[in-house]
C-alpha cells in the first residue's frame, strides 16, 4: 500500500510540536518534577487538536491557526520558565482564546447583517471603556483595569475587537463622521484612563482603516499631521496635565544609559539582555534576564532572545510578519467591503502592536506599555488578539465561500 | 540534573531550537508562497471571480464589471467609477443572495432611480434593472446561475386596454411595446391628438409602430395608444423643410390603409 505523502503544512505543524515539546522536556530536566511532563504533554496535544480539528470543522485556514497556535505554545513554555503558575495561567487562557477564536470565526459571516446591533454594541462599549476612569485600578501609570470577583481585566482590549467591527460597519456605508466620531470617544477615554500606548494603537489604526476604505489623501497627511501637532503639544504640556510618567519614558528613550539606575533602567536591562543572549542564545532555562522589570508583559522579547538568540528573535518578527500579511492576503482577497475592513483592522492591529512593542524593547520607540501579542501575559490581550484571528479566519471562510459560488457560476456560464 | 550539566545541554540545544525554528519558518513561507500559486491559477481559470455582473452605460454602451458589493460614485474609491458624476452622489450597492443588488445611497444621493424606485427605498436591482444616476441611464446585466429572482417587468397597468383598442383597432397589438421598459407612468386619459401638448422623455418612444403621418397634423409630435411618438423619415423631413405638395399626388396613407391625398 501506498504511503500519504505529508503535506507541507502537516510538516510545519510537526516541527512545530517536536519544538514545543523539546522545549518542555528541558524544563522538566531542569526542575525534575511530573507537573512540567504533563504541561510538556498537554500543550502539544492542545496544540495538534486545534491545528488539525479546527481546519477540519470550521474550514479554517491552517497556516494562520497554526502560526498563531505556535506564538501561544511558545508563550506558555517561556511563561513556565520564569514562573510555572503563569505558564498555566496562559495555557488556560489560550484554551479559552481558542474557544472565543471560533465563536468569532462562525459570527463574522452574520455581523454585517447587525446594523442596528452594531450602533448598541458601539455604545455599550463606549460604557465599558469609561468605567475604568471611575471604578478602574492604576497599573504602570495608567488606570485602565477593571476587577470582578477576583478577575482582572482590561476593557480596551476587549474593545479593540469591537472598534474594528464598528469601524468597518461606518466605513463601509461611507459614513466617515460616525466612525471619526466614535473612535475620537474612545480616545478621549483612553487619555482619561492615561492609556497612551493604546490609544496610539486605535489611532493609527482607524486612520490606516480610513485610508483604505476613502482612498483619501488628504485625509491620511491630515490624520499624520494632528497626530504629530497633538504630540508635540502634548509633550510641553505633559507635567501640567498628569503625565508625568510619560515624560520619564520619553527620557528613558532619548537617553537609557544616562538614567540607567532610574527611567532608563528597564530599556538598559532589555538591550543588555538581547545583547548577553548574542546570535543563538543562552539557552531555555540557562539565560540571565531576571532584571528586567515586567519581563512577563511589556519585555517578554528580550527574555526570549536572552535565551534563544537574536536568530530566534529574527525568526519571531518574521513570522509576525506572515500572520500580518496573511490576514492582508486574506482582506484583499475577500469582495465585501465590510470583511475587508475588518480583516485589514485586525491585521493592522496585531503588527502595529507587535511593532511598537518591539520597537521599544530595543528602543527604536519610547516603551507604551502594550503587550506581545499571544505571547506576554494577559488573558485579555491575548483574548483579543484570538478574536482578531478569529476575524480573519472567519474572512477567510466566506472567501472560500464566494471562490465556490464562481466556479458554480463559471460552470453554468460555460454550459450555458 | 546537575546545573552545570543542565547548562551544557541547554547550549547544545539551542542550536536545535534554531534549527526548528529555521524550518518553521521555511515552511510557513513555502506554504504560503503555494497557496498564493494555487490562488492565482484559481484566478486565471475564473476570470469573473468576485464578480456578480455588469453595469451597462446605455447611452454608450461602456460595461462596468460589478463586484459583490462597492460604491457608484466618481471618486477615487468607487468600485464603478462614473467620471461626470456630480461630486456628492455616491450609491452603495451590495449583493444579497435570494433578493438581488440592493441599491442604498449615501448622503444627497438619494435621488437615483432603479426601475422607478428611488433608492433611498433600498430596492433590489435584478438583471434588466435600469439605475437612473445624475444623468447616466445604467443597466444591470446579472450572470446567469446567480440565485436571484427574475425581474418582475413592473408594467404601470394604467391603459384601458378596451378603449385603446376601440381606438385604434388595427394597433392592438403593438400597444405593449410602447410601454416596454424604461416605463414610464402612461396617460390614460386618451386626447384628441390635435390637443396634445409635447411631453418630455419623447426619446424612449417606440420607433417600431407603423405610424401613419397626415400633412395637417402636427409635424413634430404624434400621441398615439399611449405612447409618445417621434414621426421621422422622409415625411418628417419634408415637413420639416415646408416642401411644397400641392401638386395633388398621394402621399400618405389613413389609418385604415387607404391612400388619400396630401
Amino acid at each position: 500500500m501506498a504511503k500519504r505523502r505529508k503535506s507541507l503544512i502537516d510538516k510545519l505543524v510537526l516541527t512545530i510540536i517536536l519544538f514545543i515539546f523539546s522545549g518542555f522536556i528541558m524544563l522538566m530536566l531542569k526542575n525534575m518534577d511530573l507537573q512540567t511532563l504533563i504541561i510538556g504533554i498537554a500543550v502539544p496535544l492542545v496544540f495538534l487538536s486545534s491545528s488539525m480539528l479546527i481546519p477540519k470543522l470550521f474550514s479554517a485556514d491552517k497556516l494562520l491557526l497554526s502560526l498563531v497556535n505556535f506564538l501561544c505554545s511558545l508563550g506558555v513554555l517561556i511563561l513556565y520558565r520564569m514562573n510555572p503558575q503563569r505558564g498555566i495561567n496562559h495555557a488556560i487562557n489560550y484554551f479559552v482564546g481558542l474557544i472565543a477564536m471560533v465563536i468569532v470565526m462562525l459570527s463574522v459571516k452574520y455581523l454585517s447583517k447587525l446594523k442596528r446591533l452594531s450602533l448598541l454594541i458601539g455604545v455599550a462599549s463606549l460604557v465599558l471603556m469609561a468605567l475604568p476612569a471611575v471604578i478602574g485600578r492604576e497599573v504602570g501609570g495608567a488606570k485602565a483595569w477593571l476587577k470582578f470577583g477576583g478577575v482582572s481585566f482590561q476593557p480596551s482590549e476587549i474593545v479593540k475587537v469591537v472598534l474594528v467591527f464598528v469601524n468597518a460597519y461606518f466605513l463601509s456605508k461611507s459614513k466617515l463622521l460616525m466612525s471619526v466620531l466614535y473612535t475620537g470617544l474612545c480616545l478621549v477615554m483612553l487619555v482619561l484612563q492615561r492609556d497612551l500606548g493604546t490609544a496610539l494603537l486605535y489611532y493609527t489604526v482607524t486612520l490606516a482603516m480610513m485610508f483604505i476604505a476613502l482612498g483619501s489623501w488628504l485625509l491620511l497627511i491630515s490624520g499624520v499631521a494632528g497626530a504629530v501637532g497633538v504630540a508635540v503639544f502634548g509633550y510641553s504640556m505633559l507635567k501640567k496635565i498628569g503625565f508625568a510618567h510619560l515624560e520619564r519614558r520619553l527620557q528613558a528613550w532619548l537617553n537609557p544609559w544616562g538614567n540607567y539606575q532610574d527611567a532608563g533602567y528597564q530599556t538598559v536591562q532589555s538591550l543588555l539582555a538581547i545583547v548577553n543572549g548574542g546570535a543563538f542564545g543562552l539557552g531555555l532555562g540557562a539565560g540571565n534576564a531576571y532584571t528586567i522589570p515586567v519581563k512577563e508583559t511589556d519585555f517578554i522579547f528580550p527574555f526570549i532572545v536572552n535565551e534563544f538568540g537574536i536568530i530566534f528573535g529574527i525568526s519571531l518578527i518574521v513570522i509576525y510578519i506572515i500572520i500580518f500579511m496573511r490576514g492582508i492576503g486574506v482582506a484583499m482577497r475577500c469582495n465585501h467591503q465590510m470583511h475587508s475592513l475588518m480583516a485589514i483592522g485586525s491585521s493592522l492591529f496585531l503588527a502595529v502592536q507587535t511593532f511598537v512593542i518591539i520597537g521599544g524593547n530595543i528602543n527604536m520607540f519610547p516603551i507604551t506599555g502594550v503587550t506581545l501579542p499571544f505571547i506576554s501575559y494577559g488573558g485579555s490581550s491575548l483574548l483579543s488578539g484570538m478574536c482578531m484571528i478569529g476575524i480573519i479566519q472567519g474572512v477567510e471562510n466566506i472567501n472560500k465561500e464566494h471562490i465556490l459560488q464562481d466556479e458554480i457560476l463559471a460552470d453554468i456560464g460555460e454550459n450555458a | 540534573m546537575a546545573k552545570e550539566h543542565y547548562e551544557l545541554l541547554a547550549l547544545f540545544m539551542r542550536y536545535w531550537f534554531v534549527f526548528l525554528t529555521a524550518m518553521i519558518v521555511w515552511r510557513a513561507v513555502r506554504q504560503m508562497a503555494r497557496e498564493r500559486h494555487q490562488h492565482k491559477r484559481i484566478l486565471k481559470s475564473l476570470p469573473d471571480a468576485g464578480l456578480v455582473g455588469e453595469i451597462v452605460d446605455t447611452k454608450t454602451s461602456e460595461a462596468y464589471p460589478l463586484p459583490r458589493e462597492g460604491f457608484i460614485s466618481s471618486k477615487s474609491f468607487a468600485d464603478i467609477r462614473l467620471k461626470n458624476l456630480k461630486k456628492g452622489t455616491t450609491l452603495h450597492f451590495e449583493f444579497i443572495e435570494k433578493k438581488g443588488i440592493q441599491l442604498s445611497g449615501v448622503g444627497r444621493s438619494s435621488s437615483a432611480l432603479a426601475d422607478g424606485t428611488p433608492v433611498k427605498n433600498k430596492p433590489y436591482a435584478l438583471h434588466g434593472t435600469y439605475l437612473e444616476i445624475g444623468g447616466y441611464v445604467l443597466r444591470f446585466r446579472l450572470f446567469e446561475g446567480l440565485n436571484v429572482p427574475n425581474r418582475v417587468q413592473k408594467r404601470k397597468q394604467t391603459v384601458d386596454v378596451q378603449s385603446v383598442k376601440e381606438y385604434s383597432p388595427t394597433l392592438e397589438n403593438t400597444w405593449v411595446y410602447a410601454i416596454e421598459p424604461p416605463q414610464y407612468e402612461v396617460d390614460n386619459n386618451i386626447k384628441s391628438e390635435l390637443e396634445y401638448t409635447v411631453p418630455q422623455n419623447i426619446d424612449y418612444a417606440v420607433q417600431d409602430i407603423e405610424m401613419q403621418v397626415y400633412e395637417e397634423e402636427s409635424p413634430e409630435v404624434l400621441y398615439q395608444d399611449g405612447a409618445y411618438f417621434k414621426p421621422i423619415g422622409e415625411e418628417y423631413y419634408q415637413q420639416e423643410n415646408n416642401i411644397d405638395y400641392s401638386d395633388g399626388e398621394e402621399y400618405f396613407e389613413t389609418q385604415n390603409g387607404e391612400q388619400e391625398n396630401g
